[in-house]
């Protein structure tokens, strides 16, 4: 055995990967931050605009204060201390998209500081601080595909009202930052601030990654990796450039502080133009706008507003339904859903029916018409009226899917449409024995065997008799007719 | 230079007199107009904004 045979470790096993996230998120308002323009997605370009987020002259903003309480509220769901004064600067730089020529955001007084975010479950639970949350403006969006040898500028996204969470550099490893991106989302969607949707943008991603040998404790010259447009991109682009730092440090060479950019088509970041990489902001106090200051009895209220929040949901499901810890993470994934299985259990009265219920039947049915639970034809009361004629025998469990799904295209009661299929279960006495006499008389062979003790023609008869009855008789009387009838 | 501080940056480099005073509203919002004069024309300056003031009447300083 020579020195070569000894490959070198892995990088992951001689470097750790140190992670901050800074996230940009769409707040859901009406009106943009500091006009009175449309501020939803999807208008035709440039027609949500005015002279305020056109910065044409003399214009002068205005808050909206509805977007400083969704600020407000998503950084009490994150545990920061919202500051009663806070200031907005301009934070100047030229682009296109950016009509006054800098972007009014929040520098050395944000909106809230020190929060937290936890990761993970049980023993493996990890907490993610929460540097800062600010306030700021979206700029317009340019659209360099459009036009050949063009770049064309859409200004209905400008002024668009956005916060900045800024993580502290607490993660170590690219799953970590995907779970952190995860719960974080989880948490906008269940204080409802935003759509919280990287395709359409409302909610954009930047990590700060460095590398440092294992057991190191100083952190290592980190880099900035923009442009990546899903949770796989952000686990891809983190991966690639901590391979690219690694390979730096093997050589001797040092990481240089940089921009780099993700290129998801050619899976790998590349360093960003210089110019995009400037960081001389020339941040100033904006002149057009005071301080904002806020009434403490106002943070106190809005924190007050919030709606339970996932890990809380969680613990409560798992509590006071005795639902087992994937299935709660299932029924807890959206709000929507949550609110959906706890309204069916609150009508039926079996938590365990309506979870099985809800992560079967309507997520499939979800997932096949492709529509939000918002959207969803059976209500939950519905769906409840349905369980309570299963669990009551009226209809079986297998007519009940059939059931369910008529439902689902018509928007019936489960009681109609039961009724209407003929799916309603036969549990008359009387009924059920001349079904029962008859079958007995018309195969006086298997009855015989089976009154001389062969038990496993009971399977064979009660068959029999379901076929008679054309499925509609309830199989557990059925059972018990039989072996009254023929048994012993 | 940014487009929407032109009004007030102008006044500024060319080191004139200049005043802005509120004329009425537009869809709600006030709207100021600016009045800008000679080097040293002060008075004059005053003089005017407080003659378009109160031509305007009370109107335009709701």
């Amino acid at each position: 055995m020579t020195g070569l045979d000894h490959a070198p470790a892995p990088v992951a096993a001689r470097y750790e990967m140190v992670v901050g996230l800074e996230v940009h998120v769409q707040l859901r308002t009406h009106t943009k931050a500091f006009c009175a323009c449309d501020a939803t997605y999807g208008a035709p370009p440039n027609v949500n605009t005015c002279p305020v987020c056109l910065a044409l002259p003399g214009a002068l903003p205005a808050l909206n204060r509805e977007a400083v309480r969704l600020a407000m509220r998503a950084a009490h769901a994150l545990g920061c201390t919202v500051n009663p004064v806070s200031v907005f600067a301009r934070k100047n730089y030229f682009y296109p998209d950016l009509p006054k020529g800098y972007q009014i955001s929040q520098y050395d007084r944000p909106l809230a500081l020190g929060g937290r975010l936890e990761i993970g479950d049980g023993d493996a639970t990890r907490r993610v601080g929460i540097t800062r949350v600010h306030m700021e403006e979206d700029a317009g969006k340019s659209i360099h595909d459009r036009y050949p040898g063009a770049t064309a500028i859409d200004l209905n996204r400008a002024g668009v009202p956005l916060i900045e969470i800024v993580s502290e550099p607490d993660m170590r490893s690219s799953a970590d930052a995907v779970a952190y991106l995860a719960a974080l989302k989880q948490i906008l969607e269940y204080i409802d601030v935003s759509d919280v949707n990287m395709e359409e943008g409302s909610l954009r991603v930047d990590a700060n990654v460095s590398a440092r040998p294992r057991g190191a404790t100083t952190l290592g010259t980190k880099t900035e990796v923009k442009n990546m447009n899903s949770f796989s991109g952000v686990q891809r682009a983190l991966e690639a450039e901590f391979q690219r730092q690694c390979a730096l440090l093997d050589r001797g060479e040092r990481v240089e502080q940089q921009t780099m950019l993700w290129d998801g088509a050619r899976n790998e970041v590349r360093p960003a133009r210089s110019k995009e990489a400037s960081h001389d902001y020339r941040y100033f106090p904006e002149p057009d706008l005071p301080p904002l200051v806020l009434e403490q009895e106002w943070i106190d209220a809005v924190r007050g507003e919030l709606p339970e929040l996932p890990r809380a949901r969680r613990a409560r499901f798992a509590r006071d339904y005795g639902l087992a810890a994937a299935d709660v993470g299932v029924l807890t994934a959206s709000p929507a859903l949550a609110d959906y299985f706890e309204a069916v259990a609150a009508a039926h009265g079996d938590a365990k029916a309506a979870a099985n219920w809800t992560m079967g039947e309507v997520l499939a049915a979800l997932n096949t018409a492709n529509t939000p639970i918002a959207a969803f034809r059976v209500a939950p009361a519905a769906l409840a009226k349905l369980l309570d004629l299963v669990r009551d025998g009226h209809v079986s469990h297998s007519a009940a899917k059939r059931v369910f799904s008529l439902m689902v295209e018509t928007g019936e009661p489960a009681d109609r449409v039961a009724e209407h299929e003929g799916l309603v279960q036969v549990r008359d006495a009387d009924e059920l024995s001349r079904w029962v006499d008859e079958v007995l008389a018309e195969n006086p062979a298997e009855a015989q065997r089976f009154r001389a003790g062969e038990k496993k023609l009971l399977g064979v008869l009660v068959g029999l008799v379901m076929k008679k009855s054309r499925g509609r008789a309830d199989p557990r009387r059925v059972n018990q007719l039989v072996s009254e009838r023929a048994g012993g | 230079m940014y487009l929407n501080d032109i009004f007030t940056a102008t006044g500024n480099l060319a080191g004139v007199p200049a005043v802005s005073v509120p004329i009425g509203r537009v869809d709600g919002l006030p709207i100021g107009g600016q009045l800008i004069t000679r080097h040293f024309d002060e008075a004059g300056l005053f003089a005017a904004a407080y003659a378009l003031e109160r031509a305007l009447g009370e109107d335009a300083h709701r």
